[in-house]
């Protein structure tokens, strides 16, 4: 009895002790709850807003806390947006400038570009200009030249003409004073001479450009030449190889036709025959190279060969090529398409 | 294959006492140039053959009752089956067969001209042993009958036609006596 | 190192050998006959002999397919020596083998004969050789001949000096016919009867040494084997059962017969030990089983059946009894016969054409060709050599005897005595 009579107040007082603990404990651990709350407080943040509010009913204390992290957290936040717009601000501007740069590098480029073109083109306009110049001077020069010559042609056929009437007045002033005809061949021979310097002068001119002419033209085509010799060396290799193929299958046809095969003969057999040829295509020997084991199959294989006698396209063979490749020959016997 | 053969007979038996009449005058120029009248007997076919079969004529017993009768039998190429037309002929054969224990009859199975000799001989020999079962079948005794093959040795008509054909691919059935 | 290189050099020269040479391939040729002449012997005797040697030489190779003969309308000379021999002649007419002879008379009818064979393209001599014979017997001279020539020629043994047995039949009168079994050389001449009857004879079939021949005869109006002694002309009847007594076939040791009865009600096989007359029955089979023959080592047998609804050729192992069929291709193939290496069966084959032609199957590969061209072709035999099958035929509505090589590339008739010619059957070599 009597202690069911203690129970009661000392459960007061350890509730009152309790709750004086737990009043005071809110500034004793002040320092070490935020710890342990951390994690909450890293949940409050990532639910709804409505329930962060009914955290305070719960513990006021908490709430408080809570709300006050809240606000340093908004705060936090806003500060940090402000810094984010402030640096997207700061980032755009950037981007802004940088467009700018490459517009205006493009801009450059483009100019350059445009540069560049101009002067290729005023480059391509100048050497075609040039060209047309060379080739109008070339006229020119060619005209000069015709002139010249035709104009050379009629002086000569002038001085000609003149020298034959000053002859026939020679002739017909003969008997006239020698003084006379002696100042006039002076002049004369005077004439001739610097006519004759010039027309030497004007062909070495001439010879010249020929030469000039000449030499170039043996230039391309010695380079032409060069070119062609490199192709003809693989053209030559393979046009050998096709000639060579050809002659394979005319002398197989020739054979084919002269190629009586015996009764005894059974798909799978095989004779080789070498043949010595001579340059006209005329059969200079032949012999069993590898013999079929049957005596008349090899006979009838060398029989196809006497009986062909010549094989007149390879005398067309070039000779090199045919003593390099046709000349020993080896032909191989081996029906197909037997019965059996 | 018996029973129905013994049931083809039976029905046969009861057509014969009909068409035996009929068909008589028809049969008798078929059967007649072959086998040289059914009246005379034995032995008219191999000229001179050596030994049996050339007996007289048989007389004594009513060869007339069977004289109008069918007496050559046709097949089909490569075939042993009796054809349906001959069996009143063969039925009524038999039924005198059967009454007359002592005449006895030769069955000389042919084939055409194609294919090898020797197995138109079998083929023969089957063709006749065809005709001997029917005989049997309706009343006449084994002992009375002797079944041969001629394969395409004795064509009835020369010839390489179908026409020939079908006359050579026959049996034919000749009277003797023992 | 020292190997490296001794590999490259000779790389390096087989390949330029390979360079120097310039290989062709032949792989197809023409099928013609070779060109032969056979110049007539010269005879140095006074009386003319009574057979051409060089005559009969020349037909025996012109019939063997292989060859096409020189007329002698043609040639520029008759030479009967080699230094007689101008081969650019020979040449000039596209002849690839020259045959010369002569006879020479050696006292009373004795005769020598020299006969030489030349390779005219290569100019050389391939055959030379000096017979002994007869006046009388220059036929078979000649066939001896031929056969040497044909061995050196085509490499394969020749068969001239083989017979034939075949069957005659003559319409005498309406009701009367003659049936004669003749015996010939291989090509239809000196034909000789060893049997005449006024009933079927048939089935021909000669013993393995060629001395006997058996047979089946109708004679006693019922078929029945035989077997005759060809030296004596004795013979004996060695089956006669009721029914079928058929298609008799001697077995390769000479001491059996293959033979058909159809004592049991149904044609059958059976194997007669001639010795002991023993019967061996070896078919049991409700359908149609004929035409026996042996394959050559003698340990099976092929026969005809149409067990399988059409006539097909089997085969029975001997020891085991066991039968399988050979025959697939077309609705017809009967009366085969076997080539000496056992290798090509030769038959009485119907397929597409609906026509009875003589087909050769290859047992190696089951492939068929069929050899003749005609409508109702029967009875092949083939040569011993297994070059040529002789066969029965029609022709313009008569029996007679044809060949062809078993390539198919020949094809003759052969000369026809008077009537039905049918049922030929090849002998074996002949001493």
């Amino acid at each position: 009895m009597e202690i069911r009579g203690y129970i009661v107040p000392s459960l007061k007082a350890l509730a009152v002790h309790l709750l004086v603990i737990v009043t005071v404990s809110g500034y004793w651990f002040d320092h070490s709850k935020p710890e342990h709350r951390t994690p909450r407080h890293i949940q409050a943040q990532m639910v709804d807003l409505s329930t962060l509010q009914q955290a305070p009913q719960q513990n006021q204390q908490a709430a408080q806390q809570a709300e006050e992290q809240r606000r340093a957290e908004q705060q936090r936040q806003a500060e940090q947006q402000r810094l984010e717009q402030q640096r997207a601000e700061q980032q755009r501007a950037e981007q802004q400038r940088q467009a700018e740069v490459q517009r205006a590098e493009q801009q450059r480029v483009e100019q350059q570009r445009v540069e560049q073109q101009r002067a290729e083109q005023q480059r391509a306009e100048q050497q075609r200009q040039a060209e047309q110049q060379r080739i109008a001077e070339e006229a020119r020069r060619n005209e000069q030249e015709l002139a010249a010559r035709r104009e050379a042609e009629a002086r000569q056929k002038a001085a000609e003409e003149a020298r034959k009437a000053e002859e026939a007045e020679r002739k017909r002033q003969q008997e006239l004073a020698a003084q006379k005809a002696a100042e006039e061949r002076k002049r004369q021979e005077a004439q001739a001479k610097a006519e004759a310097e010039a027309k030497a002068q004007r062909e070495a001119a001439e010879a010249r450009a020929r030469e000039q002419q000449r030499q170039a033209e043996a230039e391309r085509v010695q380079a032409e030449a060069a070119a062609a010799a490199a192709a003809a060396q693989a053209a030559a290799a393979q046009a050998a190889n096709v000639v060579v193929a050809d002659i394979s299958s005319y002398i197989a046809g020739m054979l084919q036709r002269n190629w009586q095969i015996p009764s005894t003969a059974r798909n799978g057999m095989q004779a080789v025959v070498s043949i010595n040829l001579l340059p006209n295509g005329e059969i200079n020997s032949v012999d069993i190279h590898t013999s079929s084991g049957d005596a008349v199959f090899d006979r009838s294989a060398v029989q196809a060969v006497l009986r062909t006698e010549r094989f007149p396209r390879v005398a067309e063979i070039d000779p090199i090529l045919f003593e390099r490749r046709v000349r020993r020959t080896l032909v191989t016997f081996r029906p197909e398409g037997l019965r059996w | 294959m018996r029973v129905m053969n013994v049931g083809k007979a039976l029905a046969l038996v009861a057509a014969v006492a009909i068409m035996a009449g009929c068909s008589s005058t028809s049969t008798r120029t078929g059967a007649g140039d072959t086998s040289g009248a059914a009246g005379t007997g034995t032995g008219t076919d191999g000229a001179s053959a050596y030994g049996a079969g050339t007996g007289a004529g048989v007389s004594g017993v009513g060869l007339e009752e069977v004289a109008t009768l069918r007496t050559v039998f046709y097949f089909d190429f490569d075939r042993s089956v009796v054809q349906q037309e001959g069996f009143a002929d063969l039925e009524a054969h038999a039924r005198f067969l059967s009454r007359n224990p002592s005449v006895s009859v030769r069955l000389e199975g042919h084939a055409d001209e194609r294919g090898s000799r020797e197995y138109n001989m079998a083929l023969g020999e089957r063709r006749a042993n065809a005709v001997e079962r029917l005989l049997v079948v309706n009343g006449a005794a084994a002992n009375q009958i002797e079944a041969i093959s001629y394969g395409e040795e004795r064509p009835a008509v020369t010839g390489s036609h179908e026409g020939a054909w079908a006359q050579n691919r026959r049996v034919e059935l000749k009277y003797v006596t023992r | 190192m020292m190997k490296k290189l001794i590999a490259i050099l000779t790389l390096m020269l087989t390949s330029t050998w390979l360079q120097a040479q310039l290989v062709v391939e032949v792989t197809q040729g023409v099928d013609s006959p070779s060109p032969v002449a056979v110049v007539p012997f010269n005879w140095s005797g006074t009386s003319p002999l009574p057979e051409d040697i060089a005559q009969v030489v020349s037909q025996n190779l012109e019939r063997s397919g292989f060859f096409r003969m020189m007329s002698r309308d043609n040639m520029l000379s008759f030479p009967s020596r080699g230094d007689q021999v101008f081969f650019r002649d020979w040449r000039i007419s596209s002849t690839d083998y020259l045959v010369i002879g002569r006879v020479e008379p050696v006292g009373g009818d004795q005769v020598s004969i020299t006969f030489e064979v030349y390779d005219v393209l290569k100019e050389q001599r391939i055959v030379s050789q000096q017979v002994a014979g007869t006046t009388g017997s220059l036929r078979d001279a000649g066939h001896y001949i031929s056969d040497v020539i044909f061995e050196a020629l085509t490499g394969i043994k020749g068969a001239f000096s083989t017979r034939i047995v075949y069957v005659t039949a003559e319409q005498l009168a309406q009701d009367r016919q003659r049936f004669r079994l003749q015996i010939a050389d291989w090509d239809g001449m000196r034909p000789r009867t060893i049997l005449e009857s006024s009933e079927p004879i048939l089935s021909p079939s000669w013993s393995f040494d060629g001395s006997k021949i058996a047979y089946v005869s109708f004679e006693t109006t019922r078929p029945s084997i035989y077997v005759q002694h060809l030296a004596t002309g004795r013979r004996e009847r060695i089956q006669s059962f009721p029914g079928l007594n058929g298609a008799p076939a001697w077995s390769p040791d000479g001491n059996r017969m293959a033979l058909v009865l159809s004592k049991d009600g149904n044609p059958e096989i059976y194997v007669l030990n001639l010795n002991t007359r023993e019967l061996d029955r070896m078919t049991h089979n409700s359908a149609i089983d004929t035409e026996p023959f042996w394959a050559p080592d003698g340990r099976s047998l092929y026969f005809t059946s149409d067990r399988g609804g059409s006539p097909q050729i089997y085969r029975l192992d001997m020891s085991s009894r066991n039968v399988e069929r050979v025959t697939f291709e077309g609705n017809y193939n009967a009366r085969g016969r076997l080539t000496q290496d056992g290798r090509f069966l030769a038959m009485v084959h119907r397929g597409q054409s609906r026509r009875f032609q003589i087909a050769v199957q290859d047992l190696q590969s089951g492939r068929i060709d069929i050899l003749t061209n005609s409508d109702y072709d029967e009875s092949p035999s083939i040569a011993p050599n297994g070059s040529i099958i002789i066969y029965a035929t029609q022709q313009g509505n008569r029996g007679v005897l044809a060949a062809v090589s078993l390539d198919g590339r020949v094809r003759f008739t052969m000369p026809a005595p008077s009537g039905d010619v049918r049922e030929p059957a090849w002998s074996p070599y002949l001493q």
